[in-house]
């Protein structure tokens, strides 16, 4: 799987980083139990402090997306066993759904959207 | 002749080097033509291969026009100004060769942009995440007998009894011997934490060409450190034969010469190999990085150095300190090496002058002076011919030799002549001999002053 940081726009790094393995993850490239690189590789790799990539694994892992396994090192986590959104998801989706709507973006464009993200493999 | 010979061939071999490697760059590798980065369609357009076709022929053309302006340095019968003539063609073969380069880079990312092939992921820093098996770094053990090897002349130097002149060379060579392999065990390592290369999603050719870098580049390095060590140990078993030295300096030169762009070739045609005809679109494209396809500077990125987009090299960032550092001396070096020739030219050419006054002799020439205050002369003789003479420190010309020599006959020795006079003045104090050259009656009426 491709990282790729953009650094000209207003989105941190850490954040950009975190949104991408959760893509990721969802669209399949990372399965549960694939190991990521360790921070200080994947600092280097991208050329950005370590302290960034820390706190994207660090919020990965608050939400449950990675876990540290003490011989694989950083891997993703088996699918959640609730199919239940945590809250905090459930929330910023609510505000995006709030945003399109008052946008006027259609019903339908938005339901295209989201059967699109559930069938990419 | 011969030595105008060897010596603008030494300045010389930079350039077909140059000439061959910037070449290269016009056959696609790594989606790269000419460091810019092509879409699959783009490789194959007419225009992009006239305009490589144009490049060549102009390039080509450079290349002879700086051939042939050097030729006639041959001829030249001062050695200070065939070195100033090197010097001052060498920096401006260095600044054309880079500039034609970078105006055919230019050309061509204007082409992509006005054919509207650009990378979606343009200025994008692109990482793989999960590259594969890599090869793993080779053990430095191996890099532990060259430098054990090395250590020994220099050992050598602290223990035997060398002659002085012998001495010196064989420190400054061993010394240098042992930075290098030091250096190749540390270079090597540094590919080792460099990211892979990543070229699109393909993680099976992320992984081939990551090993095809890394196993060329600690090739290099293994090969640079045991030739170094091979070397210095031959040096060391010269036991100060000046020809031996020569010959090994020169043949040590060539080898790792050939065993650098050996290896670096080998990577490219790799390189070539595992990409051509690839039709996935690029999704790494540093274009916008890179100034004139050859100088890579990204604030964004906080790494010294980066991998060269093709070969097996590494370049510096020069938006790092380090790397604007490292530049600004490498550039004031290049820049200030015809000011070397200015004062070898100062050395040459700047006649002798012996004066006697009440009390002393002064020899003079150039940057330097002599004087021998006559009370202290112990004994004083006039010799026609000029026993051998080995440099210790100073300079050696055709028609000077000056400084610290060791003489066959008189020792450790301060000179200043030219070895073609018919007659030298030997003058010996309590702590030093000092043999000149100068008007022949000058020289007579100085042994006569001396009490």
């Amino acid at each position: 799987m491709l990282l790729r940081l953009d650094f000209s726009i207003d989105t941190p790094i850490y954040q950009q980083i975190r949104n991408q393995i959760v893509r990721g993850i969802a669209a399949g490239d990372l399965k549960p139990g694939d190991q990521l690189p360790p921070v200080r590789t994947l600092a280097e790799d991208c050329g950005v402090n370590m302290m960034t990539v820390s706190k994207a694994y660090q919020l990965l892992k608050q939400e449950g997306y990675l876990k540290t396994d003490r011989r694989a090192g950083t891997v993703v986590c088996p699918r959640l066993p609730s199919s239940c959104l945590p809250e905090q998801t459930r929330a910023a989706l609510e505000l995006a759904l709030a945003e399109a709507k008052a946008a006027g973006t259609p019903l339908e464009e938005i339901l295209e959207l989201c059967r699109k993200q559930y069938d990419s493999p | 002749m011969w030595f105008n010979l060897f010596l603008l061939a030494a300045f010389y071999l930079f350039l077909p080097i140059e000439y061959v490697t910037m070449r290269n760059n016009t056959v696609c590798k790594n989606n790269l033509i000419l460091s810019v980065t092509l879409p699959p369609e783009a490789r194959g357009d007419k225009e992009v291969l006239d305009f490589c076709g144009a490049f060549r022929k102009q390039y080509r053309r450079l290349f002879w026009i700086l051939t042939a302006a050097l030729a006639p340095c041959v001829f030249l019968p001062w050695v200070s100004v065939v070195m100033t003539a090197a010097l001052v063609w060498m920096l401006a073969a260095l600044v054309l060769m880079c500039w034609f380069y970078g105006k055919a880079n230019k050309g061509l990312r204007e082409i992509k942009r006005r054919r509207g092939w650009q990378t979606p992921t343009a200025g994008q820093t692109v990482v793989e995440l999960q590259p594969g098996k890599l090869p793993k770094p080779v053990k430095t053990g191996w890099f532990v007998p060259p430098m054990i090897l090395s250590i020994l002349p220099v050992l050598s130097c602290f223990v035997d009894h060398w002659n002085s002149a012998w001495k010196l060379t064989l420190a400054i060579t061993a010394a240098t011997g042992l930075l290098v392999t030091a250096m190749s065990l540390l270079c090597y390592g540094l590919i080792f934490r460099q990211r892979a290369d990543a070229l699109d999603a393909d993680r099976d050719l992320t992984a081939s060409l990551t090993r095809v870098r890394r196993y060329n580049w600690t090739k290099f390095w293994l090969l640079a450190s045991w030739l170094t060590a091979l070397y210095s140990l031959a040096v060391w078993c010269c036991q100060g034969s000046w020809n031996w030295y020569m010959v090994w300096t020169v043949a040590y030169s060539v080898v790792l010469l050939a065993a650098a762009m050996a290896t670096e070739f080998a990577a490219r045609r790799a390189q070539q190999r595992l990409t051509q005809g690839r039709t996935r679109n690029p999704q790494v494209d540093e274009d916008s990085c890179w100034i004139w396809g050859q100088f890579y500077y990204n604030p964004n990125n906080n790494r010294n150095f980066v991998n060269e987009r093709v070969g097996m090299g590494m370049s510096m960032n020069l938006a790092r300190p380090a790397g604007k550092m490292l530049m600004g001396f490498s550039a004031s070096i290049l820049l200030l090496m015809p000011l070397l020739g200015v004062w070898l030219m100062a050395e040459e050419l700047s006649p002798m002058r012996l004066t006697l006054t009440e009390d002393a002799l002064v020899m003079e020439q150039a940057f330097t002076d002599y004087t021998v205050p006559l009370d202290q002369v112990e004994e004083a003789n006039l010799i026609s011919q000029l026993p051998p003479a080995y440099r210790t420190w100073g300079t050696g010309l055709d028609n000077l030799l000056k400084g610290d020599f060791s003489v066959e006959g008189y020792g450790n020795a301060k000179l200043c002549l030219n070895p073609n006079a018919d007659q030298f003045l030997v003058l010996k104090t309590k702590d030093q001999t000092y043999i000149f050259s100068g008007d022949p009656e000058l020289l007579k009426e100085c042994l006569a002053r001396i009490p």
